[in-house]
């Protein structure tokens, strides 16, 4: 009964966190907000891995969201034209509508698919407003960190599938390397090109 | 010793020393070339798993190299494709200060060159996708160069990429499943339709290209040229080597038919839209596109001589991407851009460069009596044999592609050469020429190289 309402809160959590990614315009709370994702994926991952592996998606997550905000990216992050009312509520429904998705495929999809019911809601909430996301976003930055949602999604729903160390230790790579993709995108036009400049 | 130490971790490794100087661009290129050459040659000359005697001492290079329960398994079979990459590596960086590539090109480059090979020589073959995103990850710089804002076409090219990852490794669960319930029906089909999206995705397959033409526009056509001469390349070897170790997959009649007419429908659609482009890089990524589509159709023959023929399709391909990309960057660092408009009699001021584009291009479009047009012949003609329309259809994409040749050629010449004051260095002048005359060559006595690029046929059909 506790683990149904503490997963219940982990699917809310996730839910809250990728709504705000898709509909704030504040880049700290934006990232605030996938540092969230990140603890959730954890203790989700804690349900189905040993604690050192959920730890080490925990901490690359987090690296991650670090490298990210070092980059500082006030610019990247803020959708221009600004929304607006209309539009923030036009990306809420769109997030409604995903969530309804989520919640009447996922019972068909756990049939198939060796991962519990709890995972399976938290993977396909994360991939599908991630992908939710990307496909409403207009700034480059946006869609790393949008990117970045739908893989901590699909990490949660193939961790039923594999379990290898090497396995996690690539994902937790790949999680960092998209992170390092998302701080070039702001830092390349202010790079320097040539030989010698340095 | 161990083969994938030597040949996929060894040139990691140096990647990275090569990044900590790339300042030093000019010592970064002989490093970088001097390294792929050394490498090459290593891989021609060395066996793998079998002893061999230097002064007197006897060596062996393990072909395994075990981490964390998998292994990279790099066998004599495959020192070809070692020499082959390897080769283009160092092609293709010498060429790089010429091109006036910047300083990532060369690092970055020889790291997705070892991460591709590492994802060809990953065991169980499945875990490749996470190698090739990793790869992808790190040839963004090359899609994005420093100084500029990282446009839409390389973020598309870089979700594209990405969201293969996904439908490759759960195909690996479905193939799993399929091992341990034969009877089910259902994991063969789901193994298949994930199989073929994560393929589609990486391989820009219809409709998944738009990402092409865009990354064309924006990025620096050097870097560019080696990473769509790279990836997809390493995309078909990794999908003949899935389709051959797994028995089921290869005697399913349906995928040679949906493999053809995938191929037919890249270099028909690639063709179509070629001849109504009027910029130099979007017509380049539909050349690519088109080459993609093409040895599609030489797999989906599924015979002997079509593999032999999927094989000889790599050499002139590389010559002509390379030859395009530098004769491209040669126009692009002299002050051209590649839009039409700024090439008007460009062949005035840039003859080498002009006549380096049109003779790529037109190899690229398999234009009788140069490189490109051997293996599309022997091709079309056991496609014709095989499937008449098919045929005809590929015939028809083709010749988009070398009616817009033909519109380049024009665009570039403007029908009138004056006096005029060239801007190629004499080395650009030099290298451009070489490889005219060599995809000129390659046309007239095919004979010359290709029975070389036969010695990969093993290294490809190797499960």
């Amino acid at each position: 009964m506790i683990l149904e309402w503490l997963f219940r809160g982990l699917e809310i959590a996730a839910l809250a966190a990728a709504v705000y990614l898709l509909v704030g315009q504040e880049w700290r709370h934006g990232l605030v907000a996938l540092a969230v994702v990140y603890a959730v994926t954890a203790v989700y991952i804690l349900s189905v891995w040993s604690p050192g592996l959920a730890a080490v998606k925990l901490v690359t997550g987090w690296m991650a969201v670090a490298v990210l905000g070092a980059a500082q990216p006030a610019e990247g992050w803020r959708e221009s034209p600004p929304p607006g009312w209309v539009g923030t509520a036009f990306h809420l429904v769109a997030a409604a509508l995903v969530a309804l998705l989520v919640y009447s495929v996922a019972p068909l999809m756990a049939r198939y698919f060796p991962v519990s019911a709890p995972v399976m809601h938290g993977g396909l909430i994360l991939a599908g407003m991630g992908l939710l996301h990307l496909g409403m976003s207009t700034r480059p930055f946006r869609e790393v960190v949008a990117l970045l949602t739908t893989l901590a999604g699909f990490d949660l729903l193939y961790t039923g599938v594999e379990q290898s160390i090497l396995v996690a230790g690539v994902q937790s790579l790949i999680t960092l390397g998209l992170a390092l993709v998302g701080s070039y995108v702001i830092t390349a036009p202010s790079m320097r090109t040539g030989e010698g400049q340095e | 010793m161990n083969a994938p130490l030597i040949w996929i971790l060894f040139p990691l490794f140096f990647a990275f020393i090569l990044w900590l100087v790339r300042w030093r661009e000019g010592w970064v290129m002989r490093l970088g070339v001097v390294l792929c050459l050394l490498l090459a040659l290593l891989a021609w000359l060395l066996p793998i798993g079998t002893g061999f005697r230097v002064f007197g001492n006897r060596w062996e290079i393990e072909p395994t190299l075990a981490l964390a329960g998998r292994q990279l398994v790099v066998q004599n079979n495959d020192r070809p494709l070692l020499i082959f990459v390897y080769l283009i590596a160092a092609f293709w960086f010498g060429g790089s200060r010429e091109a006036r590539a910047h300083r990532f090109m060369i690092p970055y480059g020889l790291a997705v060159a070892a991460l591709l090979l590492a994802a060809l020589s990953v065991q169980p073959f499945l875990y490749a996708a996470l190698l090739v995103e990793l790869a992808v990850l790190l040839s963004i710089p090359l899609v994005a160069p420093p100084g500029k804002p990282v446009g839409t076409g390389a973020l598309r090219y870089l979700i594209f990429q990405t969201f293969a990852m996904p439908f490759i490794l759960l195909a690996g669960w479905a193939l799993s499943a399929v091992e341990a319930n034969p009877a089910n029906t259902f994991f063969p089909l789901l193994a298949q339709i994930f199989l073929g999206v994560g393929f589609a995705l990486w391989l820009a397959v219809f409709p998944f290209y738009a990402w092409m033409p865009l990354v064309a526009e924006e990025a620096d056509p050097y870097p560019l040229g080696y990473l769509l001469m790279l990836l997809p390349t390493t995309f078909l070897l990794l999908g003949v080597r899935y389709i051959n170790a797994v028995a089921w997959l290869k005697d399913l009649s349906a995928l040679w038919e949906v493999l053809r007419l995938t191929g037919v429908v890249m270099i028909l659609t690639a063709g179509g839209w070629a001849v109504f482009q009027r910029h130099l890089g979007r017509l380049f990524a539909y050349a690519v596109t088109i080459e993609t589509g093409t040895s599609l159709l030489a797999l989906s023959l599924n015979t002997p001589q079509s593999m032999e023929t999927f094989a000889m399709l790599f050499l002139p391909r590389v010559l002509a991407l390379a030859l395009w990309a530098l004769s491209a960057s040669v126009m692009r660092s002299g002050g051209k851009g590649l839009r039409f408009e700024d090439l008007d009699r460009a062949a005035e001021t840039f003859p080498f460069a002009s006549a380096g584009l049109a003779t790529a291009y037109l190899s690229l479009a398999g234009l009788p009596l140069l490189a490109g047009f051997p293996a599309r012949f022997l091709l079309l003609e056991e496609l014709a044999t095989r499937a008449p329309l098919s045929a005809v259809l590929a015939l028809a994409g083709t010749g988009g592609l070398l009616l817009s040749g033909f519109r380049v050629l024009a665009v570039l010449t403007g029908g009138y050469f004056g006096p005029r004051e060239p801007r190629e260095t004499p080395f650009q002048a030099i290298l451009i020429s070489v490889g005219v005359v060599v995809l000129i060559l390659l046309g007239f006595l095919p004979r010359l190289l290709f029975p070389a690029m036969l010695g990969l046929v093993p290294a490809i059909l190797m499960p």
